[in-house]
């Protein structure tokens, strides 16, 4: 049995780590602190009911478990391949962070806008890098603003879902 | 039962903030990448560590206790002296025991959880005792389901309740007659949660309603039953933005503009005296099929024949009179797993009732507004269902909901969509007493909308009725010409004309809804008028006719019993939206162009295809063993053609398939020139029907493959008629 103060330090060495994981592939803070919290409250319920050598490693077990019925939930993604190529999650966890706290929010959209279809690519571009309004963007394309809408709708729903499957 | 609590205290973040603050989905999605959130909020973390420790901490306590007499038993030592061990162990056991029971009180203070027979007494009092539009929600009764049709429809079929059922009828009545009241008027404020963005058909903030009003009045007179409804939305300045009222043969709908529709009622309510163990009438209204399955024990069989006052129509020659038990109610308002307990708030007792339910978070909005939208887009939003937790207190004496809470997932303050309080008056009142209540009063013009007209000779064509098969070839060929169809056919005659099924759908309310008068002039009068007008953009609305497609030789049809279909649209739709209509996602798995052949010209088009594990699911939705699943591909091929868009849908097992080949090679038939061969093409669909389903009986119409006729054609009214109303 872990003293508590263990826990504490677990908590504290992790905790950050695990939402800012959550946090970069879910782009919502409160989904991520969420999960988060449900990390935590299995590591607890799991320490009670079985002896476990490296909560550390068990912790980020769970956060990967978590993070894989998150994507069943809300993107219906069975897996995303990089869940199953790192076996060190923690490792992984790590990584991605240093590598994705470097980068800007227009790298980061240009990284991922390619995966887009072209006409959600086009009104992304237009909304998020050159910041016109979904009026404007209905006149420069010659559409209604109805259908700005929509398509901007979905192309924010398949950003957030290639976010979260991109290693 | 209850999922995994968070923490419960954090103030929601994103309540009542001005429009002009609101950001939309991609602004949201920019500051999210701008990394601005990526530190977990002080005050959750602080408590989050907390919450933990305090968890681990008491867990440590009972760990403690056990490791102790563990320990103690396994001691060598104390092998050959139990004494002090049993002792230990006693004495550990009272402590366990002692600080279970504190853990207990100390959890559930101010709670009482009541037994089974309590509970659904208590459930069957609530339901007798609130009217059916305020339970499940208080935001549009539309939304709500209909209670008496689904327990009809499982006593008699076993079918599973339909949570999108939006007969408007369902909202009017109580959900159990009551004997002491016969008026129903609630008065409900509304406020959005933090959650309320990720479930629009709950918590849509621009179309949310502050408060709403509603007045039930149940009118029974000797020998009919005709109830009465009204409702009342208001927006945050208080401005009346929905209405409705439902009074004797006429509903009346405003939205906040200039004008206000009246519609004819088409309810056939059947001769039925009220009795305080029935449900509502609808339930005693059954369909003729749903009589032949019902069990002596659910029915009572009136031999008595009755005819509906209003149509004239001969509904049954048996009066079908339904007692169910509250039990077999209760599921359908509350789940099969509902929580009741009794709980004191600020000294005064109340029930609080957990239930929950899956609905698609974005659908009912839509389908709310429009229930004609195909059923087959269901499947679109199967991402988007949502388990919704409904916490709703009602009065321990009374049984009147006074609040109900909302939440999206679990139960907690993050989660919660939308919160709305009750003020509830109950009474007997005569109907000369509430007349002037249901009667239309609004001070704006009225446009009366015209009764839908239904065209006889565009119905079904595949029954064994040789007049109705000519007629609908007359019919087929003026609406073909009419509106510059083709028929396709492959060239390769191994597939052959099964069906041909015309879509073109008019909706008498469109020149209303389409007006942008019939909203209020502001934001959210601009937006319900958007909304509608997005909603006759859909497919659904714009398809115009449909020929489906078999293998032509009857050994053959076993090894591929598909059917295929090519459909016409119009010509302005965009094409991304195909794939997100028949696959349910715009996730395709491959884009090809490719080229077609159509009377041997070529003709480009573009096919998309949706590869996904067939049979990985059963008809339940639960998993089947993946040994079963299979490759399956799904393809679109889009193309123009003269004025429309035509789209070839085809299912199979295998990527190469021969039946891709067959459908890129088209011949076509246009009704000015070629009548004669879409014609016969034609009548070898009936023979081809009559083959495959053998011979069908006049109204014995199948609806396996969903793909005969549905049409509703009439002459568009666009007059917009104003009738005079006196209030």
């Amino acid at each position: 049995m872990l003293p508590p103060s263990e826990i504490e330090a677990i908590y504290n060495n992790h905790s950050e780590k695990l939402y800012r994981f959550f946090y970069f592939k879910i782009r919502d803070q409160q989904e991520a602190e969420d999960l988060t919290s449900d990390t935590f409250h299995l590591l607890i319920k799991k320490l009670k009911q079985v002896e476990i050598e490296n909560p550390i490693n068990f912790l980020y077990g769970i956060a990967k478990n978590l993070f894989k019925v998150y994507l069943r939930e809300k993107y219906q993604i069975k897996t995303c391949p990089f869940l199953e190529e790192f076996h060190d999650f923690q490792k992984y966890t790590e990584e991605y962070l240093e590598k994705e706290n470097s980068q800007t929010s227009e790298e980061l959209l240009l990284k991922y806008l390619p995966q887009l279809p072209e006409k959600q690519k086009e009104i992304i571009e237009l909304r998020l890098i050159q910041k016109l309004t979904p009026t404007e963007i209905g006149e420069k394309i010659n559409k209604d603003l109805n259908y700005v809408r929509t398509t901007q709708k979905r192309a924010v729903k398949n950003l957030r879902r290639i976010i979260t499957c991109t290693p | 039962m209850y999922p995994l609590k968070h923490l419960k205290d954090r103030k929601p973040n994103n309540m009542f903030k001005k429009r002009s603050d609101q950001k939309d989905e991609a602004c949201k999605l920019l500051e999210n990448l701008d990394n601005k959130n990526i530190y977990m909020d002080k005050e959750f973390s602080k408590k989050l560590k907390s919450d933990i420790l305090s968890q681990y901490e008491h867990e440590n306590v009972f760990m403690y206790l056990i490791n102790f007499v563990k320990r103690s038993l396994s001691m060598p030592s104390l092998k050959f002296n139990k004494l002090p061990v049993i002792s230990a162990s006693t004495i550990s056991l009272i402590l366990i025991s002692f600080y279970g029971l504190i853990t207990y009180f100390v959890l559930n203070n101010y709670h009482n959880n009541l037994s089974q027979n309590d509970k659904n007494e208590v459930l069957s009092k609530i339901l007798q005792n609130n009217s059916g539009s305020v339970l499940k929600s208080s935001k549009n009764p539309s939304e709500l389901f209909s209670v008496s049709q689904a327990v009809a429809a499982e006593l008699s079929n076993g079918e599973t309740r339909d949570e999108t059922a939006t007969d408007a009828s369902s909202t009017i009545a109580p959900i159990y007659y009551n004997d002491n009241y016969n008026f129903f008027h609630y008065t409900s404020t509304y406020t959005l949660g933090p959650a309320a963005a990720s479930c629009p058909a709950y918590g849509d903030s621009e179309n949310s309603y502050s408060r709403i009003e509603t007045y039930d009045f149940q009118n029974y007179s000797e020998n009919s039953y005709y109830p009465k409804y009204k409702y009342l939305a208001y927006n945050n300045n208080d401005e009346l933005v929905d209405y409705s009222l439902s009074s004797d043969k006429y509903r009346y709908e405003y939205k906040g503009g200039t004008f206000a529709l009246r519609f004819e009622e088409n309810y056939d309510y059947l001769a039925v005296t009220p009795d305080s163990t029935s449900v509502n009438t609808e339930i005693l209204e059954t369909s003729p099929s749903s009589t032949k399955t019902l069990s002596d024990t659910e029915v009572l069989v009136d031999e008595a024949g009755t005819t509906s006052e209003n149509t004239g129509i001969n509904v049954e020659t048996e009066t079908i009179e339904l007692i169910p038990e509250a039990k077999d109610v209760i599921p359908y308002y509350f789940g099969e797993d509902s929580e009741v307990e009794e709980v004191t708030i600020e000294g005064k007792k109340y029930y609080l009732v957990i239930y929950s339910y899956d609905t698609p978070c974005s659908y009912n909005e839509e389908r709310s507004k429009n229930p004609t939208i195909s059923s087959e887009t269901t499947s679109l939003e199967a991402e988007n269902t949502k388990t919704l937790f409904f916490k709703d207190l009602y009065e321990t004496d009374t049984y009147s909901l006074v609040k109900q809470e909302v939440y999206l997932a679990s139960i907690s303050d993050n989660n919660l969509i939308s919160s709305s309080e009750y003020v509830v008056e109950k009474a007997e009142k005569t109907i000369s007493e509430v007349s002037s209540l249901f009667t239309f009063d609004l001070n704006v013009n009225v446009k009366n909308v015209p009764t839908t007209a239904y065209n006889e000779n565009s119905y079904y064509p595949y029954e064994k009725d040789v007049i109705k098969q000519s007629s609908y070839l007359t019919y087929l060929k003026n609406f073909l010409q009419q509106k510059d169809i083709e028929i396709f056919t492959p060239s390769n005659e191994t597939y052959v004309l099964f069906e041909t099924s015309i879509s073109d759908y008019y909706d008498p309310t469109k020149p209303y809804y389409t007006n942008r008068n019939f909203y209020p002039n502001n934001d959210f009068g601009q937006k319900q008028y958007e909304d509608y007008l997005a909603l006759y953009e859909s497919l659904s609305y714009n398809q115009k006719f449909t020929t489906t497609y078999i293998l032509k030789d009857e050994t053959e049809r076993s090894q591929d019993p598909g059917f295929y279909q090519i459909s016409a649209y119009d010509k302005n739709l965009d094409v991304s939206d195909f794939s997100e209509y028949f696959f349910g996602t715009n996730q395709y798995t491959f884009k090809d162009s490719i080229s077609l052949k159509i009377n041997n010209e070529t003709v480009s088009a573009t096919k998309y295809t949706y590869n996904y594990q067939a049979g990985v699911e059963d008809f339940e939705g639960k998993e089947i063993s993946p040994d079963y699943a299979q490759d399956s591909y799904n393809n679109l091929i889009i193309f123009d053609y003269e004025s429309y868009k035509y789209v070839i849908n085809i299912f199979t097992y295998d990527t190469n398939a021969s039946i891709n080949s067959i459908f890129s090679d088209l011949k076509g038939y246009h009704p000015d020139n070629d009548w004669n061969e879409i014609e016969a093409k034609v009548k070898g669909s009936f023979s081809l029907h009559e083959d495959f389903y053998g011979k069908i009986e006049p109204q014995d119409i199948p609806s396996s493959n969903g793909s005969g006729t549905e049409t509703y054609v009439v002459e568009p009214d666009s007059n917009l008629e104003t009738i005079e109303i006196n209030p």
